[in-house]
């Protein structure tokens, strides 16, 4: 499992079912085997895939956030994820499980916005310091 | 060396044997008694001693009586070309950290790198500004990093000095398997980066950068560095600086870092990790399963 987080690192695709398979890490079952074998079976056929960094793109910093409220279907809790561009190419992402169970997609989508704020406000800050 | 940094505490026995098994393979001795037999490993433990000497790691001295002295011990390793074959036998005396206590032999051990994203982000900045990127490598890191707290350590097996087999070395520098290791190495270059005029950035402690006429960019991870910067003459000024300082290995273009390859195509740089992928599929014995379009199952 760790092996195929690390890959995480040039593959924001993976990021989700990773983060997914990672969840059953206590006690895993067969289930979560298939599940593993899945995104492997995903890897093999991609495994040339990457991010590709342009000379000619847009310096526009975009950033995307959102959630799929209780997606889990166990603890209703949600996941939530951000991505960071510049131009067209990713280079901040993450999909994490949020830690409290929200009553509404709006509420949830909130702490999405306010994680993706935090985000863009540290990806702000190390930009004004490399002074671009 | 960060393969044995991910060993846990609890997973040594009193002995080291599972830092010695963990880097165990075959036709590599296990005990030191065993390498004295073979040449190779003789001369290749002899290396390693000179290259410990040169750096003026040690001191050899009498232990003060209220003073506790760590073991060191031999780890042996062969490395191999690409092709299998060998490409040198490699003796390397590593203290058993293990057996440091906390407040005592160390305090601080925590060490910083520069997160994944702060690296992609230098990257795609770099690429759009055109700028090329340099790895550096530096030799023999931790043994750079100077120590505060006062560490004894044994005389290695074998090779105490005739006449004062009573005494010990104090360590003046690090050795590989302190616990303080990487962190005193991480201040000495610090340190360095600082006299050289780069400020430290407060948001992300791996990055350093400089910015007089000319922008230089330092990403510091661990032992591994890649320098950016918008001109090629200040770059390579830093460049002749950092290996006057250290002893280091200018790995050129970047191309492999972390187990990720950067390759250059006509647009830019494309970040990939095929053959860490590859390797991963090899592991779990998935190199010839059937491709899936999706990762997981909707």
């Amino acid at each position: 499992m760790g092996s195929l987080r690390y890959l995480c690192h040039t593959r924001p695709d993976i990021a989700y079912g990773v983060g997914l398979i990672s969840r059953y890490m206590v006690k895993p079952t067969t289930s979560h085997l298939v599940a593993a074998k899945r995104t492997l079976r995903y890897v093999k056929g991609t495994s040339s895939y990457g991010i590709q960094y342009s000379k000619n793109q847009s310096d526009e910093l975009a950033g995307y956030s959102n959630s799929d409220w209780s997606g889990d279907k166990d603890d209703r809790k949600s996941t939530v994820a951000y991505v960071f561009m510049i131009g067209n190419a990713t280079f901040s992402w993450s999909s994490k499980k949020e830690s409290v169970v929200t009553l509404s997609s709006c509420e949830a989508e909130y702490i999405a916005a306010s994680m993706t704020t935090c985000q863009a406000q540290w990806i702000n800050m190390l930009l004004m310091e490399l002074q671009w | 060396m960060r393969d044995y940094e991910r060993f846990p505490d609890q997973a040594v026995t009193n002995e080291g044997d599972f830092v010695q098994l963990a880097m165990l393979s075959e036709a590599e001795p296990v005990s030191f008694e065993e390498a004295l037999k073979q040449n190779h490993w003789k001369k290749a433990m002899i290396e390693e001693l000179d290259s410990i000497e040169k750096n003026d790691t040690w001191r050899l001295v009498q232990l003060p009586t209220d003073k506790k002295c760590i073991d060191v011990k031999w780890v042996f390793k062969t490395k191999l070309k690409p092709d299998g074959q060998v490409a040198k036998y490699k003796a390397r005396l590593v203290a058993r950290g293990f057996l440091q206590k906390y407040g005592q032999d160390y305090y601080e051990v925590y060490a910083l790198v520069a997160r994944m994203e702060t690296i992609r982000l230098i990257v795609a900045i770099t690429v759009k500004n055109n700028w090329s990127m340099y790895q550096l490598d530096v030799k023999l890191t931790f043994l750079n990093g100077e120590l505060e707290e006062e560490v004894y350590v044994n005389q290695p097996l074998g090779f105490e000095i005739k006449g004062k087999e009573e005494y010990v070395y104090k360590l003046d520098k690090a050795l590989y398997g302190l616990k303080q290791a990487p962190r005193a190495w991480n201040k000495k270059i610090d340190s360095f980066l600082v006299q050289q005029g780069f400020l430290k950035c407060v948001t992300e402690h791996g990055i350093y950068c400089r910015n007089t006429t000319n922008k230089l960019i330092v990403c510091l991870y661990v032992d591994d560095m890649i320098v950016t910067g918008n001109n090629e003459e200040e770059m390579n000024a830093f460049k002749k600086n950092m290996m006057k300082k250290f002893e280091m290995s200018d790995v050129g273009n970047l191309t492999y870092f972390l187990g990720i390859e950067f390759e250059m195509n006509s647009q830019g740089v494309l970040i990939h990790q095929r053959k860490y992928a590859q390797d991963v599929l090899k592991r779990f014995n998935m190199l010839n399963c059937k491709p899936i379009s999706t990762p997981v199952d909707t």
